[in-house]
């Protein structure tokens, strides 16, 4: 798996982490949908460039395919919603944002000690790679519990979708495209019931506030 | 015979080094007062300003307060000195700096706080509230700055194993551009810079605005000769601050390999040729950017040492040891 060299490979992994930890850390849900974008971006670049240090057209495929589905399409769904709801607050209710992003870093920390085990990849890089895919699931379940609001806990199953995506492609070295394509689809399907619910919440409380849900029960 | 010729050589170098700084220094200020203009679409002050700036002053008569010590006469002898100190560990555009031994870096920070201890004290020396205000300002500016400064080059020091400077500079140059840590160390001495230069979303240097003025409230009390010196020291540190940036950016240390006296011009123009490209994005950042409110900065400054941090948490990771 030689292929791109392994400091081109750690700043990407560097913006992966980074733009995950602003999304935790963002005010605004626009914000945090605009770094959700720039990371798929990056994941997508990942893919596209092992695929053509590779020769591998399958992969280059895969890239092509998660550029436009996740990072085209997606994005425009959830703009769409976000536009209509009018919603900014990213609902911060149990964590305020400093110590979310604390909470984060130890995250990180704990996602490095999980994949100690898994240092003899093939690459040294890859098991930095293996680390940030974990910490971006992390990431994504601390969003979902934290955030009130559903389209951040919407980014958090996204989040979560990335760094599932990632350690995938870092511990096989390239999925079968059917897996791929199959696992893409889950996700762009799962977005749009998402969106139609979300519309559907928006029509009755008139705002994606969760927790308007628990007073159906009455 | 032969040691003491060394030694003349030696003394020659640095009193040239010296020389080069304090004429690029008002040069480097008017270039990014026409740089700003630029972006404001006005003409603007020519680039010599800056030079007829100081000579205007050196003229003027000096009034000094009947309740300040002598101290205040003091301050700006030692900020002139001690910045011209801090330059003295600076590569210069061959890459050498007069002074190259163990603990350079210290030696920089360190003279950088004796400047700030001694205009924090003569500004309130003045007994007006302007300058205590500047300098309970200054301290706390100070005291978010260095760590982050200090962290930045000690992660340098980590990457290349040397803590001088001259050293640094040199052992980058083998060093990819895009190595995790380096690029974080860059990140984090760019938005430091920024604090310590006294420019714009920290400190407006063109303002005499009592609210927000921070380096300026502290000169409010000089004139004449004193502030003349006290202008042309913090113009040497804005030089020193870009210039050390720009040679870890792009490291050219060209002492073994430009000989003869074309290729010691051609490195004088490339290093020219960075700090003036670094003098024009802090204008950019400068004219796109709005002056934070003092609270506010704290929340930069803990970012750019979160990053150096970062840095050195990287610098391990990559290394498997530091």
């Amino acid at each position: 798996m030689s292929g791109i060299s392994e400091n081109w490979l750690n700043l990407v992994l560097l913006v992966l982490l980074a733009s995950g930890l602003s999304i935790v850390y963002s005010s605004r849900v626009e914000k945090a949908l605009n770094w959700w974008t720039v990371q798929t971006v990056a994941v997508s670049l990942l893919i596209l460039a092992q695929g053509i240090y590779q020769n591998e057209l399958e992969v280059i495929f895969v890239g092509i395919l998660l550029l436009i589905g996740k990072a085209g399409v997606i994005p425009i769904l959830l703009r769409r919603v976000l536009k209509e709801s009018k919603t900014e607050w990213v609902g911060e209710i149990y964590l305020k944002r400093a110590s979310s992003l604390v909470v984060a870093g130890g995250l990180t920390i704990i996602a490095y000690d999980v994949t100690k085990p898994l240092m003899a990849l093939p690459q040294s890089g890859f098991r930095n790679g293996l680390a940030v895919a974990i910490a971006l699931i992390f990431f994504g379940l601390l969003l979902m519990m934290i955030r009130k609001v559903a389209i951040v806990q919407v980014l958090g199953i996204l989040l979560i979708d990335n760094g599932i995506f990632l350690a995938g492609f870092f511990l096989t070295q390239g999925m079968p495209l059917l897996v791929e394509m199959g696992s893409m689809f889950d996700i762009l399907v799962g977005i749009v019931i998402i969106v139609i619910l979300s519309k559907q919440m928006l029509e009755n409380y008139d705002s994606l506030n969760v927790d308007h849900m628990r007073s159906l029960k009455g | 015979m032969d040691e003491l010729l060394m030694i003349l050589t030696r003394l020659l170098m640095g009193i040239g080094h010296l020389a080069l700084i304090l004429i690029a220094a008002p040069l480097l200020q008017g270039f990014i007062k026409k740089s700003k203009a630029f972006w404001q679409m006005r003409q603007g002050p020519s680039i010599l300003q800056p030079y007829r700036d100081l000579s205007k002053l050196l003229k003027k008569e000096e009034l000094i307060s009947e309740h300040a010590s002598w101290l205040f006469l003091l301050t700006p002898r030692i900020a002139l000195a001690a910045t011209l100190m801090a330059g003295l560990v600076i590569p210069n555009a061959w890459g050498w700096a007069p002074l190259s031994g163990w603990g350079d870096l210290f030696l920089f920070g360190a003279s950088l706080g004796l400047v700030r201890l001694f205009l924090t004290l003569s500004g309130l020396e003045g007994a007006g509230t302007f300058g205590g205000m500047g300098s309970s300002r200054e301290l706390f500016l100070g005291l978010l700055t260095e760590p982050g400064l200090l962290l930045g080059l000690i992660v340098l020091a980590f990457i290349t194993a040397t803590t001088s400077l001259q050293g640094i500079i040199t052992g980058l140059q083998s060093v990819s551009p895009i190595f995790i840590p380096r690029l974080l160390a860059i990140v984090t001495l760019g938005m430091v810079s920024i604090a310590e230069m006294g420019r714009i979303p920290m400190d407006n240097p063109d303002t005499h605005l009592e609210l927000t003025m921070i380096h300026e409230g502290m000169l409010l009390e000089y004139s004449g000769l004193s502030l003349a010196l006290l202008s042309f020291s913090e113009q040497i540190k804005q030089l020193l601050l870009i210039l050390l940036l720009a040679q870890i950016v792009w490291p050219s240390g060209l002492i073994s390999s430009s000989v003869g006296f074309l290729g010691m011009f051609g490195a004088l123009c490339f290093a020219g040729v960075k700090v003036a490209v670094l003098g024009f994005f802090y204008a950019t950042v400068e004219s796109l950017f709005v002056k934070r409110r003092l609270f506010r900065v704290p929340h930069f400054l803990a970012t750019s040492t979160a990053t150096a941090v970062l840095a050195l948490v990287s610098l391990w990771i990559i290394r498997g040891q530091i």
